[in-house]
């Protein structure tokens, strides 16, 4: 007898469990489903332009103690290469002393989101180093900082209102 | 998370490591699950839900198809392994078509859970009860993300016993280092050479040859690095994955090159959905049909834009044109010229590989040949190619097997008679450098994702 058999015949007296089996696999499956429909019914890619969504949170933020990066600052600040995304815009603070900053990135593709994420998380562990001990004002803001993606695009902020300006990225989508 | 993440390399892979050799055999297992699961699960909780709901439902699947069958109720146990395997399907088609972004690695462990279905109906194994083992076989870390997609009746004996040995050990180091530096040193590089050279509105003819040569050689050291590092990662943890690649871009025919390339997704279609339809036992205007299938199958699992799908008939198409028109003629010519003729055609099909629309493919394939292009030569393509020449040197050296010889024949083979220690050193040396030089390059440079992860 070989072994599958062998598994077959001391599995036979489990039989009338099948019911509960296929009863069970179906609703994990339909738990998988409905949970898949409600998220597809959410954030789905926006078809916006980017510089029109970049205009509307740019005019919510308060961007007075910060100015606008160009590629490199991009580069030496979050380690990404712009130029292999959709869409990237940094404003960073215009003191070493500040921690207001405003990031939105639009991936090309999914893949990329790991990525641009890892870069945030970098950068603010990094800032909240940098000002670890002497900068409670600047901790403060960084711990309240906001992180959100939703399709293809994803905006970090670090503000007093950082909430209120991701609220009108989401609006913007 | 990722193989080329600096807290992956320095932190995640040595203590998993460590605690996997050092706890006892009974707990290998369970280190192994939860190493899986924190590795998944790093880039979002709810990544490990979807991976969740694919385990739970196709372990409890695998049991009752073979129930099933051991009953005699073969109709039960055939509606079963169909409607599984279309609740798999419709799952993967949603996230990959209609949904915006994809779990991680979920066609590699759709196709992964497949295999295992329809391994147990095919009685080439018998059902997993322990859940522990199913959920180390479907979140394997090294293999979970980015394959090579390993069917179950090559893992299972596996999951009873591994085989932990200082060779493997040092083989699966070599081979995860290898891998590393495939990725950062070379794949990378090309990459954003690629991203460079093809940015403009404008290109010439040679820019555009030169642009499609760092794609290919892009390609081929991004997913081979991945495989390598995925393959030597599995060995370190003592379990043994067929390689994934071989010399692809040596090979002398279309049909000899996709035998050489993912070859683990090319042997998924081969037995499961080639082979079931008739293979080539089959009147020829149905290994016509089978084959093509197969091809736009292979296009829709890469996504779900018309340019795979062209991508992937594009290369059936050519797989029967060397089978039945042309493959006997073909073999007649010198080995070089079939290997370039080879080149010439794969290279062909990646730009609809990467181009986002068929518009833009034709557009490229266009430059090549000059319509549409501004011009024959120019300084760009002079540029790219002279800044980025000792790379393109060491790629194309490393599609070689030469490479891997030379290697092995000085160092272990000893083909120059060197003081064995000395030669120990030198090796040792060489490693520990190109290491520091790999991790150099992850700290200083962009983040970089794998290419195949997207899919």
């Amino acid at each position: 007898m070989g072994t599958i058999d062998m598994i077959r015949k001391k599995a036979s007296g489990f039989l009338p469990g099948t019911i509960l089996v296929n009863v069970l696999k179906w609703a994990v499956f339909a738990v998988g489903f409905i949970v898949l429909l409600v998220t597809l019914a959410g954030g789905r890619v926006s078809d916006k332009p980017f510089e029109e969504i970049k205009s509307q949170v740019v005019e919510a933020a308060d961007t007075d103690s910060m100015k606008e990066a160009d590629n490199r600052m991009v580069k030496r600040l979050y380690g990404i290469d712009p130029a292999l995304y959709e869409a990237v815009t940094l404003y960073y603070p215009v003191s070493n002393m500040g921690a207001e900053e405003l990031f939105m990135v639009r991936v090309k593709d999914d893949s990329q989101s790991d990525a641009v994420m890892e870069a945030i998380n970098k950068r603010l562990e990094a800032q909240k180093r940098s000002f670890d001990g002497y900068g409670t004002d600047q901790t403060a803001i960084l711990e309240s900082s906001v992180i959100k993606k939703s399709g293809h695009d994803i905006i970090f902020v670090a503000a007093k209102d950082a909430p209120d300006v991701v609220g009108v990225f989401e609006s913007a989508l | 998370m990722v193989f080329n993440n600096i807290f992956f390399i320095l932190v995640f892979l040595p203590v998993s490591v460590a605690v996997y050799y050092l706890v006892p055999q009974k707990a290998k297992l369970p280190v192994l699950a939860a190493a899986g699961i924190c590795f998944y699960s790093w880039g979002g909780l709810e990544q490990l839900f979807w991976i969740g709901i694919s385990v739970v439902f196709n372990w409890l699947a695998g049991m009752e198809i073979s129930w099933f069958k051991g009953a005699g109720r073969k109709r039960a146990a055939v509606i079963s392994v169909y409607s599984v395997c279309a609740a798999n399907l419709l799952m993967l088609g949603i996230f990959k078509y209609a949904s915006d972004s994809m779990p991680l690695g979920m066609s590699f462990y759709t196709f992964t859970v497949l295999s295992y279905i329809f391994d147990v109906y095919r009685d080439k194994t018998g059902p997993q009860y322990n859940f522990l083992k199913f959920l180390v076989y479907v979140t394997f870390f090294p293999k979970v993300i980015s394959g090579p997609i390993v069917r179950y009746e090559d893992m299972e004996k596996q999951l009873d016993k591994t085989s932990l040995s200082f060779e493997n050990l040092r083989i699966g180091v070599q081979m995860f280092l290898a891998g590393l530096m495939k990725k950062v040193l070379i794949a990378d590089k090309l990459g954003l050479a690629f991203a460079g050279i093809t940015a403009g509105d404008s290109m010439s003819v040679a820019s555009a040859w030169v642009g499609l040569l760092f794609f290919s050689l892009q390609l081929y050291f991004d997913f081979s690095g991945y495989s390598d590092m995925a393959i030597g990662i599995a060995k370190i943890f003592g379990f043994e994955i067929a390689p994934n690649f071989n010399y692809p871009y040596m090979s002398a025919s279309v049909s000899d090159f996709w035998r050489r390339w993912h070859i683990s997704l090319g042997n998924w279609f081969k037995h499961y959905l080639y082979f079931p339809m008739g293979g080539n036992r089959v009147p020829l205007w149905r290994i016509i049909v089978n084959t093509m299938t197969v091809w736009f199958a292979t296009g829709l699992w890469h996504g779900s834009t018309v340019t795979f799908l062209i991508w992937g008939l594009y290369n059936g198409g050519f797989i029967l044109l060397d089978k039945f028109v042309v493959g006997k003629w073909f073999e007649k010519m010198s080995p070089i010229l079939r290997v370039a003729a080879t080149l010439f055609v794969v290279c062909i099909g990646w730009v609809f590989f990467f181009s986002p629309t068929m518009a833009d493919a034709g557009l490229y394939i266009g430059r090549l040949f000059g319509i549409g292009a501004s011009g024959i030569g120019d300084i760009t393509a002079l540029s790219w190619f002279s800044q980025y020449i000792v790379i393109i040197g060491i790629a194309v050296f490393g599609c070689t097997k030469l490479a891997k010889d030379i290697y092995e024949n000085i160092f272990y083979r000893n083909g120059f008679g060197i003081n064995e220690k000395v030669l120990t050193g030198i090796n040792i040396g060489i490693t520990i450098a190109l290491f520091i030089l790999t991790i150099a390059e992850i700290i200083g440079g962009t983040y970089s994702t794998f290419m195949y992860a997207q899919f």
